[in-house]
């Protein structure tokens, strides 16, 4: 090699020997980069490549190349159908509850008061509970000969012991409960974290202007809090769909499969069934849906925030 | 300098390399072998004492791994199909058989098997599948019916025989004891959540009516005549002759042995440890509990066969250890114990008739009896789903949201579907 190609590979090299910041920061993440990437395409592939061959634990000798057959039955059983419209249910309304009462409380928290420090760490012990720990608990307060029952008719507001965990029009909405007080101290963490953001000078500046708390809430703390609501919303709705451990530890999906969400019916056809390859089609649809409303919420809410 | 990093670096990684390796030495000079069983189990004091005595003989040491009883299933076939070299010993329901058989990850057991003879014949079938055996039979289950001995005589009321006996005896004994509007003591309760046990209780009543999921032809019949007439009866227990409350429908056992000790319920169908629950050292009821056969209807009584056996999965590394516990945690002494102190029959025939027990457990003989004529479930690797199709059809009915006609219907074009795969 003469001396001017010697130079144009050291050109091209440059980076790798001699890197500028950025260009170093870049390399140390790479290897974390791509074994991570690395790991999801795999896993992502297989899940896919499963969801194409009838596998059954029951018979793991054949699995049978069967195209989109499984994503057929899938979309021709009422069972999924059924599963699928409640897991949006539980999402829609339950993310928005949990949204607003996260916001609420934060704003509150916000403000500066005689223990604030205490009930800010107090809020969060629900959700250092494990959710399994968590349901369990509900699970035994919501039995018939459970503490809420027992206070209850003892005030006298229930003449009976209702089941809470046996209603097929209530414990849908009950289960939506249970996972709220159990979410939303991790949103009001978050959204604290966004208020903080927000300069003290706008408030003054809008209080100086006459605005009162409803419009200072209104035109300055949620817009700005937009980049916090984003991130809130993402995670809350991703969470939401995939729901699994509360829930089968509180119903187990009943009663008469009312609560069943996808989390759920995936793990049955998976693990109770032993048809790794249907489950992986139920799967991969919820991760298609994932995909998509994650997509729209990036759309729709991503937007420089300007002061 | 770089010489003596470089030196230090090589001592270090020679000393780890040697602690590696005679930790690993000292880990094995200690056998172990390892069972999985169910946590429903945990107070077996029973087992505990096999568990003594082949740890005294063989100096091995028994290392039990527990699940949650409503995943056992879930546990134990993902541990067997990945791999499950790390467990020795697994207890298997008996339902499990033709999904375990084949499949084939258990191990052959026919060889070993040499004393078959002398368990119930009913117990063997359970465990077998084409010419293998995949497991040994344990202990074994039938439903009974459990009543209140104390309140019947009170009342002057004679166990029930039959369906009709059942609801009437029930009328009576359903009482609200305090006089303020709402029912404290009910007449009859099952387990009416929709899990496999669910599914056992249900059952029975589909038999006792002469029906069944399958007939002799291997034709879909769940949604026929008798069918129908055991889910509508259970459906009228609750919301016709309202003698059993609405409550049974999210009861697992334990919550159904829980009422019937607190003396919310009068009479249960349950499973035959509740004999020695309700008969304990410091049992309110002690001494009040009688165990008949279930009342019957077209069948003079049917009952569920269940058995929980021993296998050993193909990639265990101690076959030989673990065939050894399995001896001990068959045999005639341990089953005799397990029967004595915890209620659950054994598989082998001549525990019955053991002095001791004859004298200790006087409904053995009503056991013996149930055990010989009670039915097992459908024998298919697609059990599981099976059993799902008929739990979501009788769950439907319970709450309201279809009739019991529509509800099997639909169960049974489930059923023909999967079967038909």
């Amino acid at each position: 090699m003469n001396d001017s190609e010697h130079s144009k590979l050291r050109s091209y090299f440059k980076w790798l020997v001699n890197p500028s910041r950025t260009q170093f920061a870049i390399l140390l993440v790479i290897p974390a980069c791509v074994l991570a990437l690395a790991l999801a395409i795999y896993l992502f592939g297989y899940s896919f490549y499963l969801s194409l061959h009838d596998v059954n634990l029951a018979r793991p000798w054949s699995s049978p190349f069967v195209g989109f057959g499984l994503y057929k039955e899938l979309f021709s059983s009422s069972d999924f159908w059924r599963s699928m419209n409640y897991t949006l249910y539980f999402t829609v309304i339950g993310v928005s509850l949990q949204i607003t009462l996260g916001i609420a409380l934060a704003v509150l928290l916000n403000r500066k008061f005689r223990l604030q420090g205490f009930y800010r760490v107090a809020i969060l012990v629900p959700w250092i509970i494990p959710q399994v720990i968590a349901a369990m608990i509900w699970a035994w307060i919501l039995l018939d000969r459970g503490i809420l029952n027992t206070v209850l008719t003892s005030i006298g507001i229930l003449k009976e012991p209702y089941l809470w965990l046996g209603s097929v029009t209530m414990t849908k909405n009950i289960v939506i409960g249970v996972s709220t007080w159990r979410e939303v101290p991790f949103l009001v963490l978050i959204f604290l974290a966004g208020l903080q953001t927000i300069p003290e000078s706008m408030y003054e500046a809008a209080r100086v202007d006459g605005a009162t708390s409803w419009k200072q809430f209104w035109y300055i703390t949620l817009p700005l809090l937009r980049p916090t609501l984003l991130v809130a919303l993402l995670l809350r709705t991703m969470s939401a769909i995939k729901a699994f451990d509360l829930i089968y530890v509180l119903t187990s999906g009943g009663p008469a499969n009312t609560t069943e969400v996808m989390g759920v019916y995936t793990y049955d056809q998976a693990f109770s069934f032993l048809r790794l390859g249907f489950a992986s089609a139920s799967a991969f649809v919820l991760v298609l849906i994932i995909l998509i409303i994650s997509v729209i919420y990036i759309k729709l809410l991503w937007r420089d925030v300007e002061y | 300098m770089r010489v003596q990093i470089r030196k230090i670096s090589l001592v270090l990684l020679i000393v780890s390399v040697c602690f590696g390796l005679t930790g690993g030495f000292v880990l094995a000079a200690k056998d172990t072998v390892s069972i999985m069983l169910s946590a429903s189990w945990r107070s077996h004091p029973a087992f505990e004492e096999a568990f003594e005595r082949f740890e005294a003989d063989t100096g091995a040491e028994v290392k039990v791994i527990w699940v949650p009883g409503q995943e056992i299933f879930q546990r134990v076939m993902t541990t067997l199909a990945g791999g499950g070299s790390g467990v020795d010993v697994m207890a298997l329901d008996s339902t499990w058989t033709p999904a375990l058989g084949s499949a084939g990850y258990l191990t052959d057991l026919s060889d070993r098997f040499t004393d078959r003879d002398k368990f119930l014949d009913v117990a063997v079938e359970a465990v077998s599948w084409k010419d293998t055996v995949v497991a040994i039979p344990w202990f074994t289950v039938a439903g009974f019916t459990f009543l209140r001995a104390d309140l019947y005589e009170e009342a002057g009321l004679e166990a029930p025989r039959t369906w009709g006996d059942l609801v009437a005896v029930s009328k009576k004994l359903t009482v609200d004891t305090d006089q303020d509007g709402s029912i404290d003591r009910w007449g009859y309760g099952w387990t009416g959540k929709a899990y496999d046990a669910g599914f056992c209780d249900f059952m029975e009543f589909v038999w006792q009516a002469g029906g069944n999921v399958f007939d002799d032809e291997g034709n879909v019949i769940i949604n026929n005549e008798a069918g129908v007439k055991a889910l509508q009866f259970l459906v009228d227990l609750v919301y016709k002759h309202k003698v059993a409350p609405k409550a049974v429908f999210t009861y697992t056992v334990e919550d159904l042995t829980s009422a019937f000790m607190d003396e919310r319920i009068a009479t249960i169908r349950n499973w035959p440890y509740v004999y020695q629950v309700a008969n304990g050292e410091d049992s309110p009821l002690k001494g009040k509990v009688k165990m008949i056969a279930n009342p019957g209807n077209v069948r003079a009584t049917a009952s569920t066969f269940g058995s929980w056996n021993l296998g050993i999965p193909k990639k265990s590394r101690k076959k030989d250890l673990a065939w050894k516990l399995i001896q001990y945690m068959t045999s005639y002494q341990t089953q005799k114990e397990t029967f004595l102190l915890r209620g659950e029959m054994p598989s082998r025939k001549s525990v019955f008739d053991d002095p001791e027990v004859v004298e200790t457990i006087p409904p053995a003989p009503e056991m013996l009896k149930g055990l010989l004529g009670a039915m097992n479930r459908p024998q298919v690797p697609e059990y599981g789903e099976i059993a799902k199709a008929v739990q979501d059809a009788f769950s439907a009915a319970y709450y309201l949201q279809k009739d019991p006609q529509e509800a099997l219907d639909e169960a049974a074009a489930k059923i023909e579907k999967i079967m038909g795969r």
